[in-house]
């Protein structure tokens, strides 16, 4: 099922938790620099292509590196298992329990140990004892970690002081370094006895069979020192090929961790080293080293077509840190075990499409995670390549479904739908200060769309319509344009289209607007390809045209859809794929045509409109928002504000978090207003901070947002599309 | 005794050219720092076992702990501190080590770019020795400070042949947790005090 009421009231919870979010909040809101400072000198490109590399040849050859692993473990004297799935784990370890006839367990941090719930099915064998801090603490509540790295990172400092007394049995301050010496104490007491150590691996060497380990706290080391015992649980992603494969990982993994340029610890275990003989010595003896080689749904991953992407994945969490969904709401709202758009990924392969199910809904589709993703994956668009996935097992609930697979698929309904539509909303609709139409309430199971921002009105007359009576003139004529409107322009801001068919006019050509229906975006977001296979080919078949010098979008959401979607859905039919590659070719966002068209003329920029439309004898102040689709999937970031800045009754500003997601994500506000409402008042107060008096944006969805935002807050700041403003229409 | 543990390896013969150079110490001293390292350059061996003590008398150590090592005369870092009525013990004794207060190891690199020391740690009294006890001292040759983490793997290659020593310990500054509302806590399982003294 995916989300439902009861997913619902976990979100809410979270929102509500205000040590959640101090803790995540404050942590997200200072690692980008933090990161970016221990990244000082390092390129970043350079080093992340060689991660990818490695880690993307290391899956293709992940059965011959696991043998040659193997060897290279057995010849230096360590017993590896292979283990298929979590119950082979657990025998494993009973065995090896029996055979020392083994009571206490220390283990360092494993989160292939959480995924398969090893603590839990071991415990009637041995007394499990975590040694990381953060997994110490939320084992005595039987938590899960939030975080891959920070596992504790929800709890307050009172909420752990609670929990130490709990566990020591006396009354503990929430004071940390008390605590810190406490548990330094006490599990002190647990490495001295402990007859075997778990703990996880980093990276696994085939070359030599080396498992390297970073730790912070020593915990690793002393849990692969202290027992007679070592167990190394090592999943088959970490498999790498050469001993000095391990330079780049060390390099990026704990900048981007934890912004810190090594970790205090980096354990390099290749054979058994000595060991003290029953634990006290002095008699000298090797350790019992075994290695279990995990695979639970690894090797399926490493070898999926589109997924094996993912197994370049080093669990160093920075996507989880730069995510704004995930700060709001943590790692057991937004994640099964693995959290996060990573973990979304990970889980439908180490647990099941249905505990990913969810989970993966979660993803806004920023795009932020990508950009400082070391294993260079594209987590976002491999969450819609997973949303359709499951979706395929999992479908939408009645009215979802009926809505993309039959309202949207059939040209002529969702044509029909949009303009009842406009007179179905007019007695909601009345006039904001900014003189545009807002529906501020909707009654009965619609309150929660409008409630926590207006909507804009639907136009009367759809942009399709009002092309038809535009009279263009163009002097000097150099080509024709198509126009794909996108459904947000055709029929709530028919005003943008028309700015664009005049400045276009004004740069030489003729605008047409081809018959065309929705763009497909949100099947492909709801998880529905098949649905946006449909509807690419009925756009492509008057957007293949060889008469059109370029195709324009002032929506960048169907700019990626012209661009890459429509490629992507089709790739199996050889004909529609052809013509869809034809489109892609000349597709530009609007904004980028513009600077592409003036760069032409020989890179002079000029201002492009003549005037504005009230007299304005000071420049208008003027900042920019991101749409995330321009600037992060299409590239597109300095184009807008060169061209912004050129124009001499605008004076530009840059705003904080301007390429910060404004929580719109089309289907998503309606899927999950509680997130987008906070990521708006997170965008709007930036705004309100920014002293600017108009916002520009290339994105008619954020730009409704925005509009909608500052309507409900009762703002003086207005929000224009750049074809508006380049128009000089504000 | 355990194979490995008997093999003597000979880490100069495999350092990189221009290892140990001055602008390399001065990296290493300043990374290292940076981690709340106290880093002490020693131009003799003598002058290192001095520092060593030092350092133990201005922390009034009552108990520590040490291993062999080539780079100074333990026992003359023994006799000094008995002198200072400090117990040193050089015994592969459990529970004396966990209840020391100072740990000394050879370490066998540095790294300039991190601050780190290298150490073949098979030993597990090296490995006790560096672990348990609060404050570890660590003697490194300058001569041994390489540039990069890169590099390092690369000496290991070659030292080992191919075959890399049971266990490798990378150092980087103290133990340190940040796992309680993000605040970094010095000192958790490992040593919260470290030093280094760097022997030309």
């Amino acid at each position: 099922m995916p989300i439902d009421s009861a997913f619902k009231v976990k979100i809410n919870k979270a929102l509500n938790d205000p040590n959640l979010r101090g803790a995540l909040g404050k942590f997200g809101d200072i690692f980008p620099e933090a990161r970016a400072n221990v990244y000082k000198g390092i390129d970043f490109e350079e080093l992340r292509g060689i991660i990818a590399q490695n880690k993307a040849n290391a899956a293709a050859n992940v059965e011959a590196l696991a043998n040659q692993f193997v060897e290279n473990v057995v010849k230096r004297g360590g017993k590896v298992h292979r283990a298929k799935d979590g119950n082979d784990v657990y025998q494993i370890l009973k065995e090896i329990a029996k055979a020392r006839n083994a009571k206490v367990c220390v283990k360092s941090k494993s989160m292939a140990s959480e995924e398969i719930h090893l603590n839990h099915h071991l415990e009637d064998t041995m007394q499990m004892v975590e040694t990381d801090l953060g997994e110490w603490i939320i084992q005595q509540i039987n938590e899960k970690p939030s975080h891959m790295v920070m596992p504790a990172i929800h709890l307050s400092k009172e909420k752990c002081a609670e929990i130490f007394s709990q566990a020591l049995g006396y009354e503990v301050e929430p004071d940390i370094p008390t605590m810190v010496r406490l548990a330094r104490k006490t599990l002190r007491e647990h490495f001295m006895n402990a007859d075997v150590g778990i703990s996880g691996c980093n990276i696994a060497v085939a070359e030599t069979g080396t498992m390297v380990i970073f730790t912070n706290e020593g915990n690793a080391r002393l849990t692969a020192t202290m027992p007679p015992v070592h167990v190394v649980l090592v999943g088959y992603e970490k498999l790498a090929e050469k001993f000095k494969d391990i330079a780049p990982i060390a390099k990026a993994l704990p900048k981007s961790a934890t912004a810190q340029t090594l970790t205090s610890y980096v354990t390099m275990i290749s054979g058994p080293a000595e060991t003290l003989k029953d634990k006290v010595g002095p008699e000298i003896v090797d350790k019992e080293l075994h290695v279990i080689l995990l695979d639970n749904g690894r090797r399926e991953l490493l070898s999926d077509p589109v997924f094996k992407e993912a197994g370049q994945c080093i669990r160093c969490a920075s996507c989880l840190n730069v995510c704004p969904v995930y700060q709001l709401v943590g790692g057991h709202v937004f994640g099964h075990i693995y959290a996060g758009g990573i973990g979304s990924l990970l889980t439908a392969f180490f647990n099941s499409l249905k505990d990913t199910d969810k989970v993966q809904e979660m993803c806004i589709g920023c795009g932020r995670c990508r950009e400082f993703c070391p294993g260079k994956i594209d987590i976002p668009n491999l969450i819609l390549e997973m949303r359709n996935r499951v979706r395929k097992e999992i479908p939408l609930p009645g009215m979802q479904n009926f809505i993309v697979g039959t309202v949207l698929r059939n040209k002529g309904l969702f044509e029909f739908g949009l303009r009842q539509a406009s007179w179905a909303s007019a007695p909601f609709t009345s006039k904001g200060k900014d003189g545009n139409k807002y529906i501020r309430s909707l009654p009965f199971g619609f309150k929660k769309l409008a409630d926590w921002r207006s909507l804009p009105g639907f136009a009367t007359t759809p942009f399709r319509d009002k092309i038809k009576s535009m009279k263009q003139e163009v002097s000097g004529k150099k080509g024709k344009i198509a126009f794909f409107g996108g459904c947000v322009i055709d029929y709530a801001y028919p005003e943008i289209g028309e700015s664009l068919v005049r400045v276009l006019n004004r740069e030489g050509y003729e605008v047409v607007y081809p018959d065309q229906t929705c763009c497909g975006a949100p099947a492909v977001y709801m998880g529905r390809q098949d649905v946006a296979q449909d509807i690419a080919k009925q756009n492509l078949e008057q957007f293949a045209n060889d008469e059109f010098d370029y195709i324009v979008s002032a929506c960048p959401t169907c700019t990626v859809a012209l661009k890459e979607n429509w490629g992507h859905v089709l790739k199996d039919d050889h004909v529609a794929k052809e013509k869809a590659d034809k489109v892609a070719a000349k597709s530009l966002d609007f904004i980028k045509l513009m600077h592409t068209l003036k760069k032409e003329k020989g890179g002079v920029w000029e201002e492009v409109a003549a005037t504005c439309d009230v007299a304005c004898p000071t420049p208008i102040k003027v900042t920019y928002h991101d749409s995330c689709h321009l600037n992060r999937e299409l590239g597109v970031k300095e184009e807008p504000r060169e061209m912004l800045k050129v124009q001499a009754h605008l004076d530009f500003i840059e705003m904080e978090e301007s390429d910060r997601c404004c929580g719109f994500g089309g289907s998503y506000c309606i899927k999950l207003p509680e997130i987008s409402t906070e990521l708006l008042n997170r965008k709007l107060k930036n705004i309100e901070n920014s002293q600017a008096d108009i916002v520009a944006v290339d994105c008619p969805g954020c730009l409704m947002s925005l509009r909608g935002g500052l309507d409900t807050k009762k703002s003086n700041k207005r929000v224009f599309h750049t074809a508006e403003l380049l128009d000089g229409k504000y | 005794m355990s194979a490995q543990a008997a093999q003597i390896v000979d880490w100069k013969a495999h350092l990189p050219q221009g290892a140990g150079a001055e602008e390399l110490y001065k990296s290493f001293k300043e990374k290292a720092e940076a981690l709340t390292v106290k880093v002490i350059r020693a131009s003799s061996k003598e002058e290192a076992e001095k520092a060593i003590v030092a350092e133990m008398k201005e922390l009034k150590i009552k108990k520590a702990v040490g291993v062999p090592m080539t780079l100074v005369d333990v026992q003359a870092i023994k006799e000094a501190l008995e002198r200072e009525k400090i117990k040193f013990s050089l015994e592969l004794d459990r529970d004396f080590i966990e209840q020391a207060e100072f740990g000394i190891s050879e370490f066998d690199l540095g790294i300039a770019e991190l601050g780190t020391i290298v150490q073949d740690a098979n030993s597990v009294h090296k490995r006790l020795v560096s672990m348990l006890p609060p404050t570890h001292l660590a003697v490194i040759s300058t001569k041994t400070i390489v540039e990069t983490f890169a590099d390092s793997l690369e000496v290991i290659e070659k030292v080992y042949n191919g075959n890399p020593s049971n266990f490798l310990a990378f150092v980087t500054g103290p133990s340190k947790t940040a796992d309680i509302e993000r605040v970094l806590t010095i000192g958790v399982h490992g040593p919260g005090r470290l030093i280094v003294v760097c022997v030309d």
